[in-house]
């Protein structure tokens, strides 16, 4: 009986996970079948798969998923290089960190997409500029976590790496970077999920291809089952990317606790 | 500390200043084209332009409205969802894999949806900053109901309160500091929320003239219209901050974005 408690709790909140989503599935298929609401409007689950076989079988999926895939690569990565060295730099020299910081605290609270005309001027339509708006969104908080994770690494170790004889390029390499790493675990993981905001935003916006343009696309078609095609797909991407993160960043806390 | 401090002022406020003088120099020395940039000077008078026309406080009046109406329904029904969801196991379950995949959503991909379904006006804007805000307020009451301690749960069961009188003298305030922590972060995407909301189709509002002055290049009225909304934001924000602090300086927060 005992055994059987423990392994119902394990799988109970897939179970009831599964159950919960099965479950707006069907209230959503009768809503739109029985016409409590308007199936032009809503679709239906069943309307949206069909429309993602199609959409999957003629390429046009794909091609979309690939671009947005490595629009968000390209200004993930380089939001991730520039943020962590920044990061590195602010956290490192205090009197960088008194310099840059309002500027960050000020890019962070604007709207950013309401530079999108600039950007067009400036990029082009198209790829650069979506790439140049993910990047925007998210160099910031990766910049900051890292300033702060190299901050707040204890003094205890510096100073005894410091007694020891190392160097200021040693103790970054092997005290700071190293204590600070959950923290920009932290910040990468919040700059993918604004990354991935910055290039649909962009794409919605200043471009003519990727997801985000076919939700905007779509919906001002009224097909509103590509619509949701191209949308569950986008969730799905925002979903895997940041449990992935989320994953990696509690490993490396109970591997900081240990 | 103090020098710390003033340290750190001083610096600040010294590199603002540079940036603002090679900003305004620019105009002169043009090594950015100014129209692009324009520069603190012909901002300031720009935005003293705006505000001085009665046009301009129809359009706040309309953003602030939308603002208001969504953030205030997304916090009452992220409070009681969050609380549901984070007193009862089965129901926390029930709807965990959908929250978390709306959570991590760019809000921004249901901007064109709710165009379609509470057309171009108001109303979708409302629903826009909702969704947007919602999530934020939600999962963070959700986990500071979870987080309230167990014994003191047991304890007041076991002096008899019914479910009400522990959600009310338990529960509620021991998530509090959590549920400022979301009703904080809910506030600062509702200002991206409506801004996009209105930048992608909308009649009137802040957003439609930043869209309508960015696609005539009028950079002085358009950065200080950006100014403007990231002041609103800063003053939400720094209000729910300070709240937090003075409810509880040592907790950390669930997601920041």
């Amino acid at each position: 009986m005992k055994t059987r408690a423990f392994w119902w709790r394990k799988i109970e909140p897939v179970v009831l996970g599964v159950a919960g989503l099965l479950l707006v599935a069907l209230l959503w298929q009768l809503a739109s079948s029985l016409r409590w609401l308007n199936p032009l409007l809503v679709s239906s689950p069943e309307q949206i798969f069909r429309a993602a076989a199609r959409l999957s079988a003629n390429g046009e999926l794909w091609g979309d998923l690939g671009i947005t895939v490595v629009e968000f690569a390209i200004s993930f990565f380089a939001a991730s290089f520039v943020g962590i060295l920044l990061g590195l730099i602010m956290g490192w020299y205090r009197r960088a960190e008194y310099t840059f910081e309002p500027f960050l605290w000020l890019l962070f609270s604007t709207p950013l997409i309401a530079f999108y005309p600039l950007l067009l001027v400036w990029f082009g339509f198209g790829f650069n500029t979506v790439v140049v708006m993910g990047f925007l969104f998210a160099f910031i908080p990766i910049t900051i976590n890292t300033m702060a994770g190299v901050k707040h690494s204890s003094p205890v170790l510096v100073r005894a790496a410091k007694s020891f004889g190392a160097n200021n390029r040693q103790i970054l390499m092997k005290v700071a970077l190293p204590s600070a790493l959950p923290m920009i675990v932290t910040g990468l993981r919040i700059g993918v999920e604004r990354a991935l905001i910055g290039v649909i935003v962009g794409e919605m916006f200043c471009s003519n291809s990727g997801l985000g343009f076919h939700i905007s696309y779509y919906g001002a078609r009224l097909e509103t089952a590509n619509l949701f095609v191209a949308l569950v797909i986008v969730i799905l991407l925002g979903l895997i990317l940041t449990q992935a993160f989320r994953i990696l960043e509690s490993r490396l806390m109970k591997w900081r606790q240990n | 500390m103090y020098t710390s401090l003033s340290m750190r002022q001083r610096w600040g406020i010294g590199s603002f200043i540079v940036f603002l003088a090679l900003w305004e120099l620019n105009r002169h020395l043009a090594l950015i084209k100014p129209d692009l940039v324009s520069s603190p000077g012909r901002v300031i008078v720009a935005g003293w332009r705006l505000l001085t026309d009665g046009e301009f406080y129809s359009h706040l009046y309309v953003s602030m409205l939308e603002l208001f109406c969504g953030f205030f329904l997304a916090v009452v029904s992220g409070l009681i969802i969050g609380a549901l969801i984070g007193r009862y196991r089965i129901i926390g379950s029930l709807f965990d894999p959908l929250q978390m995949a709306l959570y991590s959503t760019p809000t921004v991909a249901l901007v064109p949806l709710f165009v379609l379904w509470f057309g171009v006006g108001v109303g979708s804007k409302v629903f826009i900053v909702f969704i947007a805000s919602f999530f934020p307020v939600l999962m963070n009451t959700a986990s500071g109901i979870r987080q309230v301690d167990p014994l003191l749960t047991r304890m007041s069961r076991s002096f008899g309160a019914t479910d009400w009188q522990m959600f009310q003298k338990v529960l509620l305030p021991g998530a509090l500091p959590a549920i400022i922590t979301g009703i904080r972060l809910g506030w600062g995407r509702g200002i991206i929320g409506f801004v996009i909301g209105e930048m992608y189709v909308s009649l009137k509002g802040l957003g439609y003239l930043i869209r309508t002055y960015g696609n005539a290049v009028q950079t002085d009225y358009l950065f200080f219209l950006v100014v403007f909304v990231a002041a609103i934001g800063l003053i939400g924000t720094n209000l729910f901050r300070r709240l937090e602090q003075t409810l509880s300086p040592w907790r950390e927060e669930e997601g920041t974005r």
